[in-house]
């Protein structure tokens, strides 16, 4: 078809015309890249000390643009692509890409198709159908170009003068003080527990965890510092525990066998008593036995070596056991006391048994051939075995320590310190202790054992203040000495924490918290504690700050443990104890009104009973529920 | 071998023939213009369903003159018209037509035999009003007629006048009582058209001609074969490769199983069928005629896709429940194809 002529010599005109400007941006993508190159060539240059010449960057440079050109050139452009140019130059209608298409054909609109478009590309150059564009490689060659010019200017360094600066430690956040309260009155208990039973390590203990909440409080170290401190001090706290646990159970093996002989059963039941005494006693009773009757004394000793052996067995087992359960679920806490001194510690736990079995027999032996070292040896044994009287108290204790630890890096972890449901948190808290007036009233129903509280309101606030103040003042030079304490026996933590005070430190240390604590509460009108009756778990009817459903728990009053301890203690021991069911049907009971009474949506009520669910009471170890 | 010179006629004649086209359809649509205020658009498309030769469902509140624009475009193409108000207890046969017994003969010797009655069905432009009133059964019986343009009652096949064109509505609010017209129905439709209310210049426009003392009368402008003439040259207008390529595509875009469009993908349950595309191209064909083009463009196939498309793109419960609407799917459809594969 002749018409078709003009419309082809138009669309080539197109082709060459696009054919040119693609070079062009190939040209353009390629210089961008090479001067990217050379930018990036140049700093890294510059930092290693040396320069780069200019031959090497320009034949770069040449060589990428001619690449980009060609590459981009040759490419296949088809005539349709074409159409598309000439026909947004006219009208936008297709008349060029379809008479391209459809030239071929005899049908007559086909050709007057074909006779249409060729007398509207007459109209149109090729010039006018394509446009100069800017390429699209031009932004990133300026940016290639900005960034070459900056690092041809900057100063070649040598190597001796890049210091390694370390980057500044980032400060802590300081938190509220009453944001900490329930883990300082955990640090205070522990401490207040080394004291009563004379352990040094749980002393260290509280001191240490102390000092970390106050540091983060006043945010002299970061959430992340805190984290690691806590781990180390959750890992401390656990291996204590189960070394205390270890010397318990060996006690308690001991003990049974010097019951089982009629001279030294004063002895055992001297071992019995947890008041610092027992060793004194001990020594007195078993010197007394080897003195009166040496033959039944060697018999004793050596079925308390024999128990103390079969506990040292059991125990060596059960660590075993342990310390794979916990290479299992805990890879990543490899700290730097990990890997040496825990199993040290362990291993300094053993020995320790070790060389009690070891002196135990020797005083058997000794017993029972008459040796007249019968009597000394048999003193000694009192004394060693005294020595470990109380350390099932410690070993709770630490437990519990090394919970409260690790709730706590829980929290820190999870960001609840510093997020939006904190408050919520402190309140569930705060009501899960009974502690729902404003501060000052009604102190005295709080039922926390054995501690002075005034049950008056307001009584406080004026009594408060001047006794605190004034154990503060007066106990301040212990608290100081203990903190300048060096490196003692029990400084094993090494690795980030700092060095330990000796063990009479560390209890003047403990000592020290407890009355500061004391004080900080007598100065803060108290904290709620008393000697009266446990109160509502969730306040009384109307005080509590609740969005929702106002509800009361069904409490039976009394003297016990209060409610976030039964339940914490739950954790520990399992679900069988009679109290924990108790508290829960409480609970549940007060669930269920609140759920009857309100309009909590079908998908939440299910939440909330699955939940209780999960929690409630199972038969214990015994088989046996107890409901 | 034709001679040039045939050519170059052959050519004229072309040229001729659609921009006697053009002038046919403005000619047309202005003198529906003359009573119908505004709806330009609806019109223009009933038109072009129209000479493609298929079948238009309106959908609209009651009142926005529906029925008026049917019973002007008889009157303006000189076309019999007839309407059928559809109600639930409407029946097949009075839409049809039946059988009736008829004496015959002179007295003494009368025969009776079957006649068939025609109904109401056996007009040029049939007005199906509220066709989603009635139920599927007589919504069905107009299948045959819309699809091959005849009627069969009994063992009888009678054929229908062309050209047949059926314009049905619907009202999208009172749904109640109604019966929703079945895939198969509204797959015969080639187009969905939306009639909105008048805007107010428009709105003062019909106060003014329906409340004066003189009504215009319409004149018909063109004949039944001139519209058959146009049917014709609507068939013969080409169509290049790559347009048709774009709605092909635009038909397997609406397909789920195949479409990458997240929407498509998301909420349709059934794309189109190969009648939206020969609905779309038709569309494109004559939107290209009435603008004196001798071919369609990628712009006509876009600007025709959603009246062609609607119906025919069945959204999923995911869809229902989140009130997208089958408009809302072909534009995705529509902005996320390149016109050039």
């Amino acid at each position: 078809m002749p018409e078709v002529g003009p419309l082809l010599a138009l669309l080539r005109g197109i082709r060459r015309r696009l054919r040119l400007w693609v070079a062009l941006e190939g040209a353009v993508a390629g210089a961008a890249v090479a001067v990217i190159l050379i930018a990036a060539a140049m700093v890294a240059a510059h930092a290693a000390g040396q320069t780069i010449g200019v031959r090497g960057p320009v034949a770069l440079l040449t060589a990428a643009v001619a690449l980009g050109a060609l590459i981009r050139g040759v490419r296949r452009i088809s005539l349709a692509s074409c159409a598309r140019f000439a026909d947004a130059a006219l009208d936008g209608q297709d008349r060029v890409l379809s008479a391209l298409f459809l030239r071929d054909q005899e049908t007559p609109l086909a050709r007057a198709l074909v006779i249409d478009a060729a007398a509207r590309a007459r109209t149109l150059a090729p010039g006018g159908a394509v446009a100069p564009r800017r390429p699209k490689g031009l932004p990133a060659l300026t940016i290639g170009v900005i960034v070459l010019a900056a690092a041809a200017i900057v100063p070649v360094r040598a190597r001796e003068a890049r210091a390694l600066i370390a980057p500044p430690r980032a400060p802590g956040i300081p938190l509220p003080t009453s944001i900490l309260d329930v883990e300082r009155d955990e640090a205070r208990r522990a401490a207040a527990a080394a004291v009563a039973l004379g352990d040094e390590r749980l002393a260290q203990l509280a001191v240490e965890l102390d000092g970390t909440l106050r540091r983060l409080a006043a945010g002299k170290i970061s959430d992340g510092d805190a984290l690691e401190q806590l781990a180390a001090l959750q890992r401390r706290a656990a291996e204590a525990a189960q070394e205390a646990a270890r010397e318990a159970q060996a006690l308690a093996a001991a003990q049974k066998a010097l019951a089982a002989e009629a001279a030294t059963r004063g002895a055992s039941e001297a071992l019995s008593n947890e008041d610092g005494d027992a060793g004194s006693r001990a020594r007195a009773a078993l010197g007394a036995a080897a003195g009166e009757n040496p033959k039944e004394t060697a018999r004793a000793l050596s079925a308390a070596a024999n128990g103390v052996s079969s506990a040292l067995g059991e125990s060596s087992q059960g660590d075993r056991d342990g310390n794979g359960q916990r290479r299992l679920s805990r890879p990543d806490e490899k700290g730097a006391d990990d890997g040496a001194a825990g199993p040290k510690r362990e291993n300094d736990g053993e020995r320790k048994l070790e060389r009690l079995q070891r002196d135990l027999g020797d005083a058997s032996n000794a017993c029972s051939a008459g040796d007249p070292s019968c009597r000394s040896k048999a003193e000694k044994s009192g004394d060693d075995l005294g020595r470990m009287a109380g350390r099932q108290a410690s070993s709770e204790s630490l437990r519990r320590l090394e919970r409260a630890v690790r709730q706590m890096r829980e929290r820190l972890g999870r960001g609840e310190m510093r997020g939006g449901d904190q408050s919520a948190m402190r309140g569930f808290e705060r009501s899960a202790h009974g502690d729902n007036g404003p501060p000052g009233q009604g102190k005295g129903q709080q039922g926390q054992q054995g501690q002075q509280g005034d049950s008056q309101q307001g009584d406080g606030v004026a009594g408060g203040e001047g006794s605190g103040e004034a154990i503060a003042d007066a106990n301040s030079q212990d608290g100081k000495s203990g903190k300048d304490g060096k490196s003692g026996k029990d400084g094993k933590g090494g690795g980030k924490q700092p060095g330990k005070g000796d063990g009479a430190e560390a209890l003047g240390e403990a000592i020290a918290l407890i009355q500061e604590r004391e004080a900080e509460e007598s100065r803060s009108t108290g904290n709620g504690q008393g000697n009266g009756a446990g109160g509502p778990p969730l306040g009384q009817r109307g005080d509590m700050q609740s969005r929702g459903h106002e509800t009361e728990a069904r409490v039976t009053s009394g003297a016990g443990p209060n409610r976030a301890e039964v339940i914490g203690g739950a954790a520990d021991r399992g679900f069988a104890q009679r109290g924990y069911a108790r508290v829960f049907s409480d609970y549940q009971a007060a669930v269920e009104d609140a759920l009857a009474a309100s309009a909590v949506p079908e998908g939440r009520r299910y939440v909330v009973r699955r939940y209780f669910d999960l929690i409630r009471p199972r038969p214990g170890r015994t088989g046996k529920a107890q409901r | 071998m034709t001679a040039p010179a045939d050519r170059a006629a052959t050519d004229d004649i072309a040229a001729a023939a659609v921009a006697g086209f053009r002038a046919d359809v403005d000619r047309l649509l202005a003198e529906v213009a003359r009573r119908i205020v505004g709806q330009r658009d609806v019109a223009g498309a009933v038109t072009s369903a129209l000479l493609a030769g298929g079948h238009v469902l309106l959908e609209g509140v009651p009142g926005l003159g529906k029925t008026l624009l049917v019973r002007t475009l008889a009157e303006a193409l000189d076309l019999s018209f007839s309407r059928i108000q559809f109600t639930p207890d409407l029946m097949p046969a009075d839409v049809l037509g039946t059988n009736l017994i008829v004496e015959a003969g002179a007295p003494g010797e009368m025969s009776r035999r079957f006649e068939f009655q025609r109904g109401p069905i056996f007009a040029h432009v049939l007005l199906a009003d509220e066709i989603n009133r009635a139920t599927p059964k007589t919504q069905s019986a107009l299948l045959e007629a819309m699809q091959e343009q005849s009627v069969t009652v009994g063992k009888q096949t009678y054929p229908l006048p062309p050209p047949f064109f059926v314009l049905a509505t619907q009202n999208p609010i009172e749904m109640e009582g109604t019966y929703p017209l079945p895939e198969a129905q509204l797959d015969r439709f080639t187009f969905k058209l939306r009639v909105e209310p008048p805007a107010r210049e428009e709105l003062h426009g019909i106060l003014d001609r329906t409340t004066g003392s003189e009504e215009p009368a319409i004149r018909p402008v063109l004949g039944r074969d001139r519209l058959l003439e146009m049917r014709a040259l609507v068939r013969q207008v080409p169509v290049a490769r790559p347009v048709q390529d774009y709605a092909v595509r635009l038909i397997e875009a609406t397909q789920p199983t195949r479409s990458a469009v997240a929407e498509v993908k998301r909420f349709v349950r059934y794309g189109s069928s190969p009648r939206g595309a020969q609905a779309v191209i038709l569309a494109a064909k004559i939107e290209a005629l009435r603008d004196g083009r001798f071919a369609p463009s990628f712009a006509d196939v876009r600007r025709v896709a959603l009246p062609a498309l609607r119906h025919r793109v069945l959204l999923n419960f995911d869809g229902e429940a989140e009130g997208v609407t089958a408009d809302v799917v072909v534009g995705a459809v529509l902005a996320g194809l390149p016109e050039m594969a």
